[in-house]
């Protein structure tokens, strides 16, 4: 009896027909509850921040001759290539621009590098030096 | 449009400058700024007027001017016996450094479809 009653107060749990459920295959994936179990697309948060070159941020003057000299070979003052410094596109049209200038004006030596900035950290990685 | 000026003097000459700065300004140029990057022996020598240079001083004169008197000043500097080297550059942007975001990665396929040279 009491099972009776608990049924006539929650009539929307009486045997639903299983008609109801089989829905037809277009709307299948139609009114779906809000929570699925599917990935939710977020940008991947431990992402690294992207690579920075050695110039990131630093201003290229054709003056500052030092900065310049680190860039090319003690031997044939030659400057070396994206290969070997390791530059953003940017940067190395920069220092490439700058070098010639500075050949130009009359800073920087052309044909080897000045022996005052030999002794600089080396940042480019050259295995073979000219 | 502003320029910069850059110049490569034979040593002792106050008189030069003073001689330089004066054409400029009487074609109409402002110069705002005349820095002296101090003197030096040049990087390599420097045959100039019947003569073989090897230290030289030299000046950066900061000016705003028509572009029209580019040539004039060069043809003028350049008979100039004091003068080694000239030379007029634009100013250069100084906003360029602060817009580097870092390098990119391209993907393999952006790299396939891009045209190189």
């Amino acid at each position: 009896m009491a099972a009776r009653a608990v049924a006539a107060r929650r009539p929307w749990q009486r045997l639903v027909p299983a008609a109801l459920w089989a829905r037809p295959r277009r709307l299948q994936h139609e009114g779906q509850p809000e929570r699925s179990d599917q990935p939710i697309h977020m940008e991947n948060p431990y992402e690294d921040p992207p690579k920075r070159c050695v110039l990131c941020g630093i201003n290229v003057d054709y003056k500052n001759v030092q900065l310049l000299s680190q860039f090319v070979s003690p031997y044939t003052g030659s400057i070396y290539g994206r290969h070997i410094t390791g530059l953003c596109n940017k940067k190395q049209k920069e220092i490439t621009k700058a070098i010639k200038r500075a050949h130009v004006f009359g800073f920087m030596p052309i044909m080897f590098k000045n022996p005052q900035f030999l002794t600089d950290p080396k940042l480019c990685n050259i295995k073979h030096p000219e | 449009i502003s320029h910069f000026s850059l110049s490569l003097f034979q040593p002792e000459t106050a008189a030069a400058l003073k001689r330089t700065v004066e054409a400029l300004m009487e074609r109409g140029a402002i110069v705002r700024n005349l820095e002296n990057l101090g003197e030096r022996s040049l990087p390599y020598k420097i045959s100039r007027h019947k003569e073989r240079h090897k230290r030289g001083g030299y000046f950066l004169i900061d000016l705003e001017a028509p572009p029209s008197i580019v040539s004039p000043m060069m043809d003028h500097l350049g008979r100039d016996i004091d003068v080694i080297r000239r030379a007029f550059i634009k100013h250069p942007k100084v906003a360029k450094a602060e817009e580097c975001g870092g390098i990119i990665p391209v993907s393999p396929e952006e790299k396939l479809s891009s045209k190189k040279n």
